[in-house]
């Protein structure tokens, strides 16, 4: 075995013209003091310095120091010293912890780790998806390597279709900087156009990220073999004892999305659809950490009305309390001006049913009212209910108001 | 091929490849043998195979690249060991310049998927320590090879 590498260069200098002291009692106390002396941190400007100078007790030292302060990168480090075995034996297990951390704080390397040790079942066990999951989340982040590692699973999942979209997804990200990607890239076989409708993606896993620019939720999924042209919408909503609301969504060509999250200590629920032109195929929805999702909502509505229009806005905060109950989430959006005429718009022909629903419900509207505009701020599941009482004469106030 | 057996020809990529080898597996045997796949071990070899005369990667053979590619970290304590053979037909000079040429064209086709290149070892063996060990003249795909090992 060669020596460990755990030497500290910098104090050992220091200290080796100590024990010209000649009793042999010195020296035994000299190297009683040597043995409890705190580590020389202080030597070092940062964690990283320590590490640099190969002082592994200091560089730990320090780096749980700045971790305290969230620091990504000394999460990453702590990770580095305790899978290389450089604080004694190697604990895969305490290195797949911080190397989770440091990418929860934003870095994306340690995203990448964690994804190839979900991959090779090292420090956790072989979870096949999760490793996607993960290659997903560094890949959002930027991290090529794990772009093609992405990519590669998207085209050949082994076992089951591939989905070349998403392959050229990932590997077309990959690309500018690993000149493999580009030959996979060429290499992937075209989607083939089956005709088949769409089919629900298997959700994967979703985390709270907070990297500088902000808490983000990165979702991940491994969509089903789809016709060219596919999408997906990921969704997240709001847990909790309030009324449900969604609190952002995103759409996207490839495996993976980052929702931004304005509080990510809120429980939450997500799900993701693919969607082939205004058909949409959705998982069902997952609850986030430490949520518990006892109701899913039953879809969602919309209310539209001119913002001056006071009947529109009393039948919509009526109709939507009503709606709310019944476990339909509910948001309102005042136009500037008057719509002309009361309608129900849906955005996807799977929603024609929830559609026909919804405008049954509301007095004077039927399936004659349904329409079908294309509307890209409409998600899957979610109609629009336009009202307008411009045309209606208002009745006289009351006498007793 | 005795000639060849004398000339062990080691490539590396730079000073910088040396350094970093040494202080990788000094770090790596200091860890113990915990590492990589499953409960501990290297990964298990892998091999890539060329046609006769080439030192080209086949499109069949990337799937191979990307499996070795896969699972390195960055600053993960591994060496990858790129050892190239050629098959006994032909002259053995010509031979350990194929070998050579192919360990350097996996070590390509790995710094294209992102891997460093001073963590790559690249060894050509011409027709010593055959992984088949065969007679002259005798064609074998085992041995129009490299194989990628862990350290």
């Amino acid at each position: 075995m060669p020596p460990r590498p755990g030497r500290r260069p910098r104090a050992a200098r220091g200290r080796g013209v100590a024990p010209r002291a000649a009793s042999a009692a010195a020296s035994a106390l000299f190297a009683a003091w040597l043995a409890a002396a705190p580590v020389a941190a202080q030597d070092y400007a940062d964690g990283q310095a320590a590490y640099e100078a190969r002082d592994w007790a200091a560089a730990e030292a320090l780096w749980l120091e700045e971790a305290e302060s969230g620091s990504g990168a000394a999460l990453l480090g702590l990770g580095n010293l305790y899978d290389f075995g450089l604080l004694g034996a190697p604990s895969p297990e305490r290195a797949f912890a911080y190397y989770e951390r440091a990418a929860q704080a934003g870095v994306p390397e340690a995203a990448f780790n964690v994804g190839v040790m979900h991959d090779a079942g090292i420090g956790t066990p072989v979870d096949p998806d999760l490793a996607e999951a993960w290659y997903a989340f560094a890949g959002l982040s930027g991290h090529a390597r794990a772009q093609y590692n992405a990519g590669l699973l998207s085209a050949d999942p082994g076992g089951g279709e591939g989905n070349p979209d998403v392959a050229a997804y990932w590997l077309g990200r990959a690309a500018d900087t690993l000149p493999a990607a580009q030959d996979a890239l060429a290499a992937l076989e075209p989607a083939s156009a089956t005709g088949d409708g769409p089919a629900a993606p298997d959700p994967l896993a979703a985390r709270v990220f907070r990297p500088s620019r902000g808490p983000e939720l990165r979702i991940a999924w491994r969509p089903a073999a789809a016709p060219p042209g596919a999408t997906y919408y990921v969704e997240v909503i709001r847990l909790g004892t309030e009324e449900l609301q969604r609190l952002g969504a995103a759409r996207t060509e490839g495996s993976g999305a980052a929702v931004r999250l304005a509080d990510p200590d809120q429980p939450f629920a997500w799900r993701v659809a693919q969607v082939v032109d205004d058909a949409y195929a959705a998982s069902s929805w997952q609850p986030g950490p430490g949520a518990v999702l006892i109701r899913p909502p039953g879809g969602a509505v919309r209310f539209e009305y001119a913002a001056d229009d006071r009947r529109a806005a009393g039948l919509a905060q009526r109709l939507g309390g009503a709606l709310a109950r019944g476990g339909i989430m509910v948001s309102h959006r005042p136009l500037d001006t008057a719509p002309q005429a009361s309608r129900v718009v849906r955005g996807y022909g799977s929603d024609a049913g929830l559609a026909s629903d919804v405008a049954a419900f509301l007095p004077g509207l039927d399936d004659a009212a349904v329409l079908a505009e294309p509307d890209a701020e409409l998600a899957p599941g979610e109609v629009a209910v336009v009202l307008s009482f411009a045309a209606v004469p208002e009745e006289p106030p009351a006498p007793d108001r | 091929m005795g000639v060849v057996l004398d000339r062990f020809k080691t490539e590396m990529f730079g000073m910088r490849a040396v350094l970093g080898a040494v202080l990788a597996v000094s770090t790596f045997l200091a860890a113990g043998s915990a590492t990589a796949q499953g409960d501990g071990g290297a990964p298990e070899d892998i091999t890539i195979l060329f046609a006769t005369g080439s030192a080209s990667v086949s499109r069949e053979e990337r799937a191979e690249l990307d499996a070795a590619a896969r699972l390195f970290r960055d600053g993960n304590p591994v060496v990858m060991i790129l050892t190239g053979s050629a098959d006994t037909v032909g002259d053995a000079a010509t031979n350990l310049d194929l070998s050579i040429a192919r360990a350097r064209s996996v070590a390509d086709g790995l710094v294209a998927r992102g891997i460093p290149a001073n963590r790559l070892q690249v060894l050509g063996q011409g027709n010593s320590e055959l992984p088949l060990t065969t007679a002259d003249e005798v064609p074998s795909a085992e041995n129009r090879s490299v194989r990628i090992t862990w350290r």
